[in-house]
This record gives structure tokens, C-alpha cells and sequence, in this order.
């Protein structure tokens, strides 16, 4: 089909969630609690019938490449692309373990990007007093997790629907 | 296809609520042990790149414990090129914020660290918490700073009666 376009429209909207999410100055003084909006798009694209890991990993890639040249800066992007690929594995080996729903799937997503960056953060200052920052980024992490995966969870009927009515009009 | 969507609808499982719980718990139990072991920070530790710059004690400062009108201590670190490690000027009135170099300035009252300002891009280490007790820190990721407060020397002995 016309993947490339497809994607296309995917990466935009996971971009237009990574703008949003830098407006909103949710600062609870702990680093690195975030909503985690663009995950929505990784998730989706996790549990599409066309879609897969391939295409969520390249997708969230340059998603984060791109935002990250437009909205932050070079050096958050490796901090971000840890997490990112922290997070990918762990929603991966849910998925597979088949006893999660999407909001499980989503749940272990938030949790192990947060873990990811803060693990990375503190190899590459080379400290390990970040210990007090872990219950927090668990605790933000499941909140927000389950958040977007209800969220995905409710789209993703919608999704199926329109694009096989799609599929059927272009047909 | 409205029913295929319908059908293959997903819900919320029981694994789900657990593993939510679980994290909840989890997050909640190991919170409530790490407050439990904090202590008053005694000591303050800047570090760069994993090298330790400069440690200041806290019950140095006159004051430091005073409340509002207590004294203020300002720690400026400034990043220059030319120079492998950055340099740290002490002041008891704020310093000008320097307009050529990279900097971060670290406000120390009352007891509290706190980074007033920095010229780095995300801000995260300014709009961090101020650091009260030990084991807690501010890092300041583009400048590779690290500024953390542990406890005296008990908790030091503590440690190498842990190692022996």
C-alpha cells in the first residue's frame, strides 16, 4: 500500500505530540516526568494491523531526530533515543507475553523509558545519586502509561474501522 | 468494517490492573525506605564528568540552618574552553551572571541548595527542587554537573564499615 505516506502522516503526528508535550511545562522538580504523548503514535502503530515494530521503531526514531534538532537540542536526543529503545524492548516482550493488554503494554513503555534515560544519565555524568529519583519516575511512568494506553486502547476500534472503509473506497 | 473493530476490541485485563498496582506499590515501598534513610545533607559535593571539583560543608556556613534572613553563600562554576575543568568562585552576594561563558549558579541557604540559574538549553537542572537531605542532587546534564548533598561523616563511616 502506500506505506510511505502513511508514515508519513504517523511521523507528523507523533511530531505534533512531541510540540505539544514541550508546551506543557509539567515540572513536578523531579527530571525527566514527561506525558509521553508521542508514544500514543508508537503504540498504535504496535497494534496496527498494518503496521509493526519496523515501522514504530523508525517512526519513533526520527520523530525523535527531528524534534529533537527542532524543539531541544543534540545531546537530549541520545538521552531520549535511550529511552526510547529501553522502552521499545520492554513493550515488545510484553506484547509477546500475550497476558497484557495495550494498557499493560503501555504502562511497562513509561516505566522503562524513564529507567532507560535515568540509567544513561547517570552513566554518562558518572554518579549514581540518582537513586531518589526512581520511585518517582516508576510512579510517573505507570500514571502516564496507563493513561495513554486507555487513550490507545479506545482508538484503536476507531483506527481499524475507518481505514478498512478507506481501503474499501479506494478499492 | 464496524464489527471486525468490534470484535476484536481489546479490554482492560487483570495482568494489567496487577502490573499497575505492582508498579504503584513498588514505587510507593521504595520511596518510603529511601526517605526513611535520609539524613540532613551535611556535605556538599560538586563534581564534572565524574571528577569531584569541590565540597563544601554545609555547618560551615554561618547561619546555615537560620531561616529566611539567613546567610547566603553563592557558588558560580563557569565552563570556558581553554580550560579541562571548570572554574568555581565562591561569593556571599549574588554574582553577576557572566554573558561569554557557560555558567551555573548555586545558591546554598537555609540549609537548601538550590541552582538559581543556568545558561544551559532545557533548564532542568533550574526548575529542579531545592536539595534538603542527603542522597538527593541536581544534575545538570549538558554541562555534565553534578551537585549532590551526602551526609557526614557517620554516613562515610557507615560505608567503609560496609566495605570491610
Amino acid at each position: 500500500m502506500k506505506k510511505t505516506a502513511e508514515l508519513g502522516f504517523w511521523l507528523a503526528a507523533a511530531l505534533i505530540l512531541s510540540y505539544v508535550e514541550s508546551l506543557l511545562p509539567l515540572s513536578f522538580g523531579v527530571p525527566g516526568i514527561k506525558l509521553g504523548l508521542p508514544n500514543a503514535v508508537v503504540l498504535l502503530l504496535l497494534y496496527d494491523a498494518d503496521g509493526g515494530v519496523k515501522e514504530a521503531a523508525l517512526v519513533n526514531g526520527l520523530r525523535i531526530v527531528l524534534s529533537g534538532f527542532m524543539f531541544s537540542g543534540l545531546y537530549t536526543i541520545l538521552y531520549a533515543l535511550a529511552g526510547a529503545i529501553c522502552s521499545l524492548a520492554a513493550m515488545l516482550a510484553a506484547k509477546r507475553l500475550r497476558c497484557f493488554s495495550v494498557v499493560g503494554v503501555s504502562v511497562l513503555g513509561g516505566v522503562f523509558h524513564n529507567l532507560g534515560q535515568i540509567i544513561v544519565a547517570a552513566l554518562v555524568v558518572e554518579t549514581f545519586a540518582v537513586s531518589l529519583y526512581l520511585p518517582f519516575l516508576i510512579a510517573a511512568g505507570t500514571l502516564t502509561g496507563a493513561l495513554l494506553g486507555i487513550v490507545v486502547l479506545e482508538l484503536t476500534p476507531y483506527l481499524r474501522h475507518y481505514r478498512s472503509r478507506l481501503k474499501r473506497e479506494i478499492s | 468494517m464496524g464489527q471486525d473493530g468490534a470484535r476484536t476490541k481489546q479490554h482492560i485485563r487483570t495482568a494489567d490492573v496487577l502490573l499497575i498496582v505492582g508498579c504503584l506499590l513498588a514505587s510507593l515501598i521504595s520511596g518510603w525506605w529511601l526517605l526513611a534513610a535520609q539524613r540532613p545533607g551535611e556535605t556538599l559535593r560538586i563534581s564534572y564528568d565524574g571528577e569531584v571539583l569541590y565540597t563544601m560543608e554545609l555547618k560551615d556556613m554561618e547561619n546555615s540552618h537560620g531561616g529566611e534572613d539567613g546567610k547566603a553563600e553563592y557558588l558560580l562554576i563557569t565552563y570556558s574552553d581553554s580550560e579541562e575543568t571548570p572554574a568555581i568562585s565562591r561569593a556571599s552576594a549574588r554574582p553577576d551572571i557572566p554573558t561569554d561563558t557557560a555558567y551555573n549558579l548555586l545558591c546554598i541557604a537555609a540549609g537548601q541548595v538550590t541552582m538559581e540559574a543556568a545558561d544551559c538549553p532545557d533548564q532542568i537542572c533550574v526548575h529542579h527542587k531545592p536539595l534538603t537531605g542527603d542522597l538527593e542532587s541536581v544534575i545538570c546534564l549538558p554541562h555534565k554537573l553534578v551537585v549532590e548533598l551526602v551526609g557526614g561523616t557517620q554516613e562515610n563511616t557507615a560505608i567503609d564499615g560496609m566495605v570491610n
